[in-house]
């Protein structure tokens, strides 16, 4: 057992008559939150006048093998009233069907929550079930083109191997014919998306890579069957059935990387605060929709729930934690007449307030929209990719055409053929699939050690980021200082005492430090009287009557006039002395998020600037900076200064990486080149990033970084012999030396060589990584 | 050869059985969830709908 959290859990699972989980399993699960905050927001998703069975969604966290599903689905299947609960395993999520008469979503949840795991009601209507349908669709797009390809290239090879003449020309028609027919679903079912993507490209004016895609498949089968017709001539029905297998492999593989990647980061964007309860005229609360909540409406807030709205305190004072909108992760105390900010959470006391500002207006909505303007500003990377290739289908349709022309003009009898030669050869089918088949190899190798790559662009543009800003508490730390050890020089003093004096001295500073000392409890009150700040080196005051003194060894040191034994660096120190002698050392731990050093120093190596941008105290932010070794950093910065900060830096011609956890850095992360959000980042913050850092440990961001570099050889590599290919192998085909089929074969093997090469990235990356 | 004359279409006529085949499966979710059953057979107990109405069994000592 880790905590107390997983005793209660192994009791509810064995008091249920489930252990047999335990010699299931395979994995371990993370650690999950317990506390159950939206538990009582869930009524409004029964509807509990309803005879029938009712049907729900759940997104599910925490599963990570067999086991899960096992336990939970027989967890479940226990409560009376649900009909049946199906987990699924590729893409965690639960159907449940259940009598709302006797169960309700609330207790279904909270049977999930009680086993360990966390469970979210949504909507699958919207993006999951069209995925779902995407996929579908696509699979048998490809099932079709497989089944039809192969049949097709099996009775092509019989013509390609036997002599001429060898087939008598009543079977060689036959077999043509065969092809044909099986080659129509190919062109008319799974290349679709093809032809509709080339439309819709035409339609917006602009030439994307489908359209020399559209026209060659359409091209070569309406000239196969118009050669099919005449008796006489080539037919490519073969080549028209690999293009299609080849292009839609990978278009799915592709998809399917985006979709688990998206599937993962959709579980953080469902919560906000969508609930409100507020007073009616009767004296008692309904549950509302925030969103139809006006201005001068009373609402009454839980100790524990998410402020729906902006507003003003009524009645009751309570703690507020605004660090997901502030980035300030003390808590706030606030009384009648004190602003509350929408989405912020309150602590302790139940709270009656009166909403002053509705939706547009709200701060959460202020920080959303400042993402979305910011979004909207990001370098248009898509745009220019997409310009270079139109001009180069532009290119390749001139020179298709003309080179017909010219054949058909000199009278050439192959110039059909030549033309199709040509426009298959330079199809940029290889120079298509450089770039997003390398994406794809690294984003799924990168999935699988815990990184979401939200946005492929955001690899590139990694390789050519030089400047890292960094947030400070939640990003580099973990938010809390605590002490570890606490040594006792002074035999006439025990660790009680030492504790007491210490934290009754630090209750009065703000230095990072302080918080160490603060969450312990002091077991005896003392009187602190004539306390001094010394910036930089620590605190003085007498406690009780005697001067005592807390700080570096510096301190210490001026203090005592004797040297302080300081040996050991790696962690800080602080020294208690009185005004003789020395009475102990405390070593602090600054809970530095693991991995962050060694991650620093790798990018300085690497020519890499890193900066350092925090809200915190200026004071708390230079001590971190010199302990982390950072040169560059700027303390007590709002989100906007820090937008400005940013944008500073892309001014001087920086390309800037982001990395940050709160509400407040979304906007900053939207700003920057790349965004990266770690782990602990709130909803806002990995909604709007392009990359997300699951694990607890910094150096993934190093990963990231040495992955994106090789993706960038990889798809560089990819780019020149494509083009090395497609350039070579154009005259050629100009000059009438390629057949179609050949021009097929080839331009499938350059594309099978891309594939290929993109995938080293994923072998190499299990090597090294 | 002129076995080909029959061997060809029939292969084709299987082609679109299996294509019919391939797309029902596809549409029916047989292909939503390819790593859940095969670890479904481990568990022992195949409780379903019938067991699953049964009175939960809370809190045994």
């Amino acid at each position: 057992m880790c905590c107390s959290g997983c005793e209660a859990v192994a009791q509810a699972i064995i008091n249920n008559g489930l252990a047999d989980f335990y010699h299931k399993r395979t994995a371990y699960s993370p650690n999950v939150n317990l506390v159950p905050d939206e538990l009582e927001h869930l009524d409004h998703y029964d509807n509990t006048s309803s005879e029938n069975t009712v049907e729900h969604d759940l997104i599910l966290e925490g599963i990570s093998c067999s086991a899960c599903i096992w336990l939970l689905e027989h967890r479940l299947r226990q409560l009376t009233g649900v009909v049946s609960f199906k987990v699924n395993y590729a893409t965690r999520r639960a159907h449940i069907k259940s009598h709302p008469k006797q169960v309700q979503l609330q207790q279904i949840v909270e049977a999930v929550q009680s086993i360990g795991y966390n469970a979210y009601p949504y909507d699958p209507t919207k993006q999951y079930s069209q995925l779902q349908q995407e996929r579908k669709t696509y699979l048998g797009r490809l099932g079709i083109a497989v089944f039809c390809g192969m049949q097709v290239m099996m009775i092509t090879l019989g013509i390609y191997i036997a002599e001429i003449g060898e087939i008598k020309p009543f079977l060689l028609k036959f077999l043509i014919w065969a092809s044909a027919f099986l080659t129509t679903p190919v062109v008319l079912y799974s290349a679709q998306p093809f032809f509709k993507s080339a439309l819709r490209d035409i339609r917006n004016h602009s030439l994307g890579m489908d359209v020399p895609v559209a026209l060659g498949i359409g091209l070569a089968f309406i000239a196969s069957i118009y050669n099919s017709i005449r008796g006489a001539g080539d037919t490519y029905y073969e080549s028209v059935c690999m293009f299609v297998i080849f292009l839609l492999f990978a278009r799915y593989v592709e998809f399917l990387t985006r979709w688990y990647a998206l599937s993962a980061s959709e579980s953080i964007t469902q919560n906000t605060p969508t609930i409100a309860k507020k007073l009616n005229s009767q004296g008692g609360f309904t549950v509302v929709n925030a969103q139809s909540l006006q201005i001068g409406d009373e609402i009454q807030i839980n100790p524990g729930a998410i402020i729906p709205a902006d507003s003003i305190i009524k009645t009751g004072e309570s703690c507020i934690d605004e660090s997901i909108l502030t980035g300030e992760k003390e808590p706030i105390k606030k009384n009648k007449g004190d602003k509350l900010l929408g989405g912020s959470h309150n602590l302790d006391n139940n709270l009656i307030a009166i909403v002053s500002c509705v939706s547009e207006d709200s701060t959460l909505s202020t920080i959303s929209r400042l993402i979305t303007q910011a979004q909207a500003e990001k370098p248009a990377w898509v745009t220019l990719a997409d310009r270079y290739a139109s001009w180069f289908v532009l290119f390749i349709i001139i020179l298709t055409s003309s080179s017909a022309v010219y054949g058909w003009w000199v009278g050439d009898p192959n110039w059909f053929s030549i033309a199709l030669s040509v426009l298959v050869v330079t199809c940029p089918c290889a120079l298509s699939l450089a770039t997003p088949t390398a994406y794809t190899a690294t984003m799924s190798t990168l999935f699988s050690e815990g990184i979401i790559i939200t946005n492929g662009r955001a690899l590139e543009t990694l390789g050519s980021t030089d400047h890292v800003v960094f947030d400070k508490t939640g990003t580099l730390t973990e938010g809390r200082m605590v002490v570890k050890t606490c040594r006792i020089l002074s035999s006439a003093h025990n660790e009680t005492f030492v504790f007491d004096i210490a934290a009754s001295l630090e209750i009065l500073s703000d230095h990072p430090i302080a918080q160490a000392f603060r969450s312990t409890e002091v077991s005896t009150p003392m009187k602190t009287s004539d306390v001094t700040h010394k910036p930089g080196l620590g605190i003085c005051g007498k406690v009780d009557g005697v001067q005592y003194y807390l700080g570096s060894n510096k301190l210490i040191e001026s203090i005592l006039k004797q040297p302080v034994d300081d040996t050991e660096v790696s962690n800080t120190h602080v020294y208690l002395a009185n005004e003789n002698m020395l009475i102990a050392v405390f070593e602090i731990d600054d809970t530095i998020r693991t991995g962050v050093k060694s991650t620093l120093s790798w990018l300085k190596q690497h020519g890499k600037k890193v900066s350092l941008l925090s809200g915190d105290q200026k004071t708390a932010v230079d001590w971190f900076a010199k302990k982390v070794g950072i040169n560059d950093y700027s303390a007590e910065a709002s989100p906007a200064e820090k937008l400005l900060f940013i944008e500073q830096l892309q001014h001087h011609g920086n390309t800037v990486a982001m990395v940050g956890d709160g509400i407040n850095d979304a906007p900053v992360l939207a700003k920057a080149d790349v965004s990266i959000a770690v782990s602990t980042a709130s909803q806002l913050a990995r909604a709007s990033s392009d990359i997300l850092l699951l694990k607890h440990d910094m150096s993934s961001l190093k990963q990231v970084f040495i992955l994106s570099k090789k993706t960038k050889h990889i798809i560089l590599q990819n780019m020149s012999w494509a083009l090395i290919y497609n350039l070579g192998a154009l005259p050629l085909a100009l000059l009438g030396h390629v057949q179609p089929w050949q021009a097929a074969l080839g331009m499938s093997i350059s594309s099978l060589i891309v594939v290929l090469n993109s995938f080293r990235i994923r072998f190499r990356s299990q090597s090294t990584v | 050869m002129d076995s080909l004359f029959l061997l060809i279409p029939l292969s084709i006529a299987v082609i679109g059985l299996v294509a019919v085949l391939f797309l029902w499966a596809v549409r029916s979710g047989q292909f939503d969830d390819l790593e859940g059953p095969a670890h479904d057979i481990l568990a022992n107990d195949h409780s379903d709908k019938n067991t699953s109405e049964k009175t939960p069994r809370e809190h045994k000592p």
